[in-house]
């Protein structure tokens, strides 16, 4: 019996500039049908990553994989795999709907003014499909750079920094996109700096920070991991919290009655209250605990613009 | 590879810089050919400034004097393929076609598909406004075969430019450098070199063999067309697999 090979799988990733270590024996691998997250502080090495997955950049040790394959051994790469990175950008004289066009007849799809049309109403740019792309403002460009990744129907989805310009409708219509793309079986990997954006939009995480791998798995078990809790308010306050404890989690009762609960999941909260008909007025998890989490893995270096960028990493 | 041609043209089509050249140099090749025209056999003081043009050899003379739409040929091609780098969509097209010598043949290619049309385009034009003028002037433009089959050898000659042009922008990636050597290269290099070595001339790309393709100047010292034709074909290859070998080799960095 054959295994399926994960979406994308990274694998002893090195690159160096110089005297510096862009990404240093990096080893992560992404699902199908999941949400994946890519973080890490300024310069950590996430852009020179999905350069060198993407084949636009040379790795010096190891290598990048989309569905069991290096990226320039992908027969029809647009049908696999849809990317929008910040250093792609548009000729400014042309309209969006021939830059879609030149991008659909270079790929060999049939009917590429079509396949504009449908790519530019998708991601509602269908009355602006006329503008010249120099007018457009930095979240019209993301949405055409979104366009242009979905062309070819792929399967998997690289993203650098989508949300980057959009406005709050635009990151809600992003974030319900990705999770539909995940739900339909499609593979996303997505690089940001809003963590609380992340927070809201991703199934895993990978974290890295100067170039070398740090964590990575389902949200809340990094988040959980770092003491984390689920804040809980039931009118069988008791009842539940016996129910917890039984199953392994740590609970506490926090001034306003509410209970605070560490050491699982807020889905297995969820389910564990369903299975027992525990009725629940309030489920989340306790505020800013993603950012906590980066923060921790991360030896406190923020992710500000301020911080400095290393060579080759536009994030 | 003829999806990546015509994804190629189209990218050329949709921007204004390639409409701009052509509408620039067919407006100096026709000016050019109207002053011919203005002045031929007339004399300014008593001295005749052109030659009056009576013979199928003038007529030749003048397609072939359409030739100098080659110079913006060239700078069609070196613009179009660093216009990718300059406004960061290379990237973009590696990850459609990310077997990177596929796109840079791609390129020279639309890049000579487009130099030819110019060259086609500027002699026809030159051809009719000789006819036309000549004949409102009471006189006429003697054609034969030999001034149809001129037409053909300006393309050629356009076409070869943009293509070594596209080469040279493939090399070089930076939209000024690649203006400015090209520029350089045909004003400055190749006429010193054509004068301080005069052996060398008739091997030069565009003095010595461009100018044998489509001699606008009838000069002893150049090759023989084919001859010259084989060695243009020698010079873009060369150029296309230093163009190849430098993509293939570079990192997309963005801007």
């Amino acid at each position: 019996m054959t295994s399926t090979p994960p979406a994308i799988e990274v694998r002893g990733l090195t690159k160096r500039y110089g005297s510096v270590t862009a990404v240093d024996d990096l080893s992560f691998s992404v699902a199908a049908g999941r949400v994946t997250g890519f973080l890490g502080p300024n310069g950590a090495g996430k852009t020179t990553t999905m350069r060198i997955l993407l084949g636009l950049a040379r790795a010096d040790g190891g290598e990048a994989r989309v569905l069991g394959r290096l990226y320039r051994g992908l027969d029809a790469p647009v049908r696999s795999v849809g990317a929008a990175l910040e250093i792609t950008g548009f000729h400014p004289g042309r309209t969006a709907r021939s830059h879609l066009r030149v991008a659909a007849t270079q790929a060999g799809l049939a009917d590429p003014s079509a396949i504009a049309t449908t790519a530019l109403t998708r991601v509602g740019l269908d009355e602006a499909a006329d503008r010249r792309v120099g007018g457009f403002s930095a979240g019209m460009r993301q949405r055409l750079a979104l366009a242009s990744a979905l062309i070819g129907d792929p399967s998997v989805l690289v993203l650098d920094e989508p949300s980057n310009g959009l406005d709050p409708a635009g990151v809600a219509w992003l974030r319900r996109f990705l999770r539909h793309f995940a739900s339909q079986g499609g593979a996303v990997l997505v690089s940001s700096h809003l963590l609380a954006e992340v927070a809201q939009t991703v199934d895993e995480l990978v974290v890295i920070d100067r170039g070398r791998f740090v964590t990575s798995g389902p949200v809340d078990d990094i988040v959980g991991a770092l003491g984390a809790a689920v804040v809980v308010r039931s009118p069988e306050r008791e009842r539940f919290r016996v129910l917890l404890e039984e199953h392994g989690a740590q609970v506490g009762v926090a001034s306003d009655g509410s209970l605070s609960v560490t050491g699982t999941s807020i889905e297995s909260v969820g389910e564990l209250a369903a299975a027992h008909a525990v009725v629940l007025h309030e489920l989340r998890r306790s505020g800013a605990t993603l950012e906590e989490a980066f923060l921790h893995l991360t030896g406190g270096r923020d992710d500000a613009p301020t911080s400095p960028a290393r060579p080759g990493d536009a994030s | 590879m003829i999806r990546l041609v015509r994804a190629e043209l189209l990218k050329i089509t949709t921007a204004r810089l390639a409409l701009a050249m052509f509408v620039l140099g067919m407006l100096l090749g026709l000016a050019g050919t109207g002053f011919t025209l203005a002045f031929a056999g007339r004399g300014i003081d008593g001295q005749v400034v052109v030659d009056a043009i009576d013979t199928v050899g003038d007529a030749r003379e003048l397609v072939y004097g359409a030739a100098q739409i080659a110079l913006f040929a060239l700078l069609l091609g070196a613009t179009s393929t660093t216009t990718e780098h300059r406004y960061g969509t290379i990237g973009g097209t590696f990850l459609i076609t990310p077997v990177r010598w596929r796109v840079v043949v791609a390129k020279i290619l639309a890049a000579a598909t487009v130099g030819a049309v110019f060259g086609l385009v500027a002699a026809l034009a030159s051809l009719a406004l000789s006819w036309s003028w000549l004949a409102i002037d009471g006189g006429g433009l003697q054609v034969d075969a030999s001034v149809w089959a001129a037409v053909p050898r300006v393309g050629a000659a356009a076409a070869i430019s943009a293509a070594l042009g596209g080469a040279v922008g493939a090399s070089l990636t930076s939209q000024v450098w690649a203006v400015v050597t090209v520029i350089a290269w045909r004003v400055v290099v190749e006429p010193l070199a054509g004068a301080l070595l005069p052996a060398a001339r008739p091997f030069l790309p565009f003095s010595g063999v461009e100018s044998a393709i489509a001699p606008a100047q009838p000069s002893l010292d150049l090759l023989e067309p084919w001859t010259a034709v084989g060695l243009a074909l020698v010079y873009v290859i060369v150029a296309t697999i230093v163009g190849v070998v430098v993509t293939e080799r570079r990192d997309v960095d963005g801007r």
